[in-house]
């Protein structure tokens, strides 16, 4: 499998009103070309924040350090005028609310238009064309009738893959999709996830699917990535995390998910996500951790690959001694 | 609700307000004690001439019939005579409303453009140099008093530079060389349509210190405005959409943040008219400006009621319609409205 992109260490503080918020902090994740992977976490541990670095989208007040590889290049170090060539070409996005991802006040078609006309460098009436073409790839009947819709007339469903069709008009090599079934009822959700697998297939990209929801994880990603508080806590293949968790915090988000799989009861984790404006010191888990050592509290565990394609990060896996 | 049938109704919903302004504004100018016969019947009436004036006046009829004399008159568009000139005041308020029109229109323009421009600025360099001065000018403009700016202007304008004339709405003796053909009662219209550019020149000159004294309030509020409402929009997710794939700046800022920026401050575009109209009477006395504020002015200390009342049906209609054009305006622009 090829390496597409690698974001290595990578640091993300946000300057605020009350102090500084360290949210990531040393942030490791590899995608491979042509497959799906997952990334998890509570809410507010930093998986929109680390998409948002990758195409550097962040407000003003973000101080950004480590590296993201992409093609060869680091973006962090990539100019504005260089991010333009691989932001929505060859890394576009979805995001979580299609509700309020486009704009209310302009009808389907000026917001494609103006997308795919500044890149495509063509003329109005070919760009209109191209993007009744993406319309009908994702599936959506009636492209004359949308495209002269306004936001509020259509479904979320519907909206949800007008954005796809948007990330779609350059043919990217990376699909970011930052919860994109979250705000859609069950069926529309299956329907939705169904249409990235069947995309995937066809332009070959591959997906950072960005979700809270693990079923969702089990059923469609080739790998997945558990985040804490900032930290990539555990990477491995879909079947084998679900399998055989290694970190405990890994442990107590799938103990906290009513599956019938593990016919246990549901346990919540203890404990509440630390402040990120005095994160706990070394592994910033050990607050809530019933496995917490001394050497917890003071050095930071790093992400090392314990057994085959299945990284962890915790004091209790050190390189070297197999179980 | 279809569109049309919206605007009947609130065309109607206009005329039910206004007929209930009417209603209070003729009781209660029939309930302050004054004499309007002895003012009617000239300079040192006997007794006879007040009585005729007072029959003339239908003031011996019941109150409800003077009302209805009074509607009458008004559905036939006539405001009664004015107490004071003895000219219809239907006539009165047509020249002196057109004048005030025209003043409050080129202020309301530059109030819109400079508010919308300093604001989209404001929002856009949050927290520069800039962006204080402007929210510095923005508080001046709706907390300096109008007759400060008024006087200020015509001291630095007139006084020390002498570029801008002192007061009116165009030279007397301009307008007696080079003749006006009246067709809209606009001057600079008129002028410019007519390609009489000596008047253009002369009623453009005149009409901008006035113009801008009247703008300062309406400028301060939708500055303020445009910039809260374009700091929150440029927060919001479709703003983000735009910039994730690569929606030049100005495209972003010009077209998608300012029209859903500009959708909701209409109502303070509306609210920033209303002022005008009452900032009007104001800058009329200090500009000596022929319109509607001074006449009213003139007819309350000469308690000319009908004058009084033509002046406030008048007023406000105009900001009953004011109101019904801008929510038409905002139905436009967001399409959320228009259900
Ligand atoms: N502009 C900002 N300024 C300050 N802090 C921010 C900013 N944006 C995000 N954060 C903080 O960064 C942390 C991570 O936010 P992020 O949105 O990435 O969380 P998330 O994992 O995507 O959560 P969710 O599941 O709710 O979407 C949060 O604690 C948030 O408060
Ligand atoms: S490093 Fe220590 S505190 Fe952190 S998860 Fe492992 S055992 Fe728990
Ligand atoms: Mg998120």
């Amino acid at each position: 499998m090829k390496e597409l992109l690698s974001i290595e260490n990578l640091h993300l503080n946000f300057r605020t009103f009350w102090g500084t918020a360290y949210v990531l902090n040393g942030v490791n994740l590899k995608i491979y070309e042509n497959e799906i992977v997952g990334l998890v976490g509570e809410t507010g541990c930093g998986k929109s924040v680390t998409s948002m670095s990758i195409l550097k989208l962040l407000p003003s007040n973000a101080e950004l350090s480590g590296k993201i590889i992409f093609e060869g290049q680091n973006l962090l170090e990539l100019s504005e005028k260089e991010m333009k060539k691989i932001r929505g070409k060859k890394i576009s996005m979805i995001f979580q609310d299609p509700m309020s991802s486009l704009n209310p006040l302009f009808k389907i078609k000026t917001q494609m238009v103006d997308i795919i006309k500044l890149h495509h460098n063509i003329h109005k009436d070919e760009a209109l064309k191209k993007a009744m073409e993406l319309l009908k790839a994702v599936n959506l009947p009636d492209p004359h009738r949308i495209l002269r819709s306004y936001p509020h007339e259509l479904s979320g469903g519907m909206r949800q893959r007008i954005m796809i069709a948007m990330a779609l008009s350059f043919e990217p090599s990376l699909l970011i999709a930052d919860e994109p079934t979250t705000a859609l009822d069950v069926t529309i959700q299956k329907q939705i996830l169904d249409l990235i697998l069947d995309l995937k297939k066809e332009y070959h990209f591959s997906v950072l699917l960005i979700t809270h929801d693990l079923g969702v994880v089990a059923q469609t990603c080739d790998r997945v990535g558990v985040m804490y508080a900032g930290n990539i806590v555990e990477v491995a293949d879909v079947n084998e995390l679900f399998e055989n968790p290694y970190h405990p915090y890994t442990k107590g988000l799938l103990l906290a998910i009513p599956d019938p799989r593990y016919k246990k009861p549901l346990k919540p984790l203890r404990g509440n996500v630390p402040s990120l404006f005095k994160p706990p010191h070394g592994c910033r888990f050990h607050p809530r951790c019933e496995l917490a050592m001394d050497i917890c509290r003071r050095e930071k565990p790093q992400l090392i690959e314990y057994s085959k394609n299945h990284a962890v990060a915790c004091h209790l896996f050190r390189r070297g001694d197999k179980k | 609700m279809k569109l049309w049938e919206y605007i009947i109704y609130r065309i109607v919903l206009a005329v039910v307000v206004i007929f209930f302004v009417v209603t209070i504004v003729f009781f209660i100018s029939r309930v302050i004690p004054a004499n309007p016969a002895a003012l009617w019947a000239g300079a040192h009436p006997t007794p006879e001439e007040i009585e005729r004036a007072k029959e003339e006046l239908h003031l011996n009829d019941p109150l409800i019939t003077q009302f209805y004399y009074y509607l009458n008159g008004l559905f036939h568009g006539d405001l009664g005579i004015s107490i004071r000139t003895h000219h219809p005041v239907a006539e009165d308020i047509t020249k002196a409303f057109t004048a005030t029109f025209e003043l409050i229109i080129v202020a309301e323009f530059f109030a819109i453009i400079i508010g919308i421009a300093l604001g989209t600025y404001s929002a856009v360099k949050k927290d520069s140099w800039v962006d204080n001065l402007s929210r510095l000018f923005a508080i001046s403009g709706v907390s300096l008093p109008i007759y400060w700016f008024g006087m200020v202007l015509q001291l630095l304008f007139f006084k020390e530079l002498g570029w801008l004339p002192l007061s009116g709405r165009v030279d007397t003796i301009v307008m007696l060389e080079h003749p006006l053909h009246v067709i809209t009662g606009f001057y600079i219209f008129d002028s410019l349509i007519t390609g009489n550019w000596i008047i253009f020149k002369n009623a453009v000159w005149h009409i901008i210190l006035p113009a801008i004294t009247l703008a300062m309030y309406p400028i301060g509020l939708i500055t303020r405005q445009i910039r809260s409402m374009m700091i929150e929009v440029l927060q919001e997710n479709y703003i983000r959409t735009a910039r994730a794939y690569n929606v030049p700046n100005r495209t972003i800022y010009m077209k998608y943040a300012l029209k859903n920026a500009v959708a909701p401050a209409l109502i303070t575009v509306g609210l920033s008219l209303a002022y005008t109209l009452v900032g009007a009477f104001l800058v009329e006395i200090i500009f000596n400006w022929p319109g509607l504020g001074r006449y009213a002015t003139y007819a309350i200390l000469s308690m000319d009621y009908p004058a009084i009342i033509g002046v406030v049906i008048i007023g406000a209609s105009a900001y009953v319609f004011i109101n019904v054009i801008v929510d038409l305006i905002q139905m436009y622009l967001d399409p959320r409205i228009r259900v």
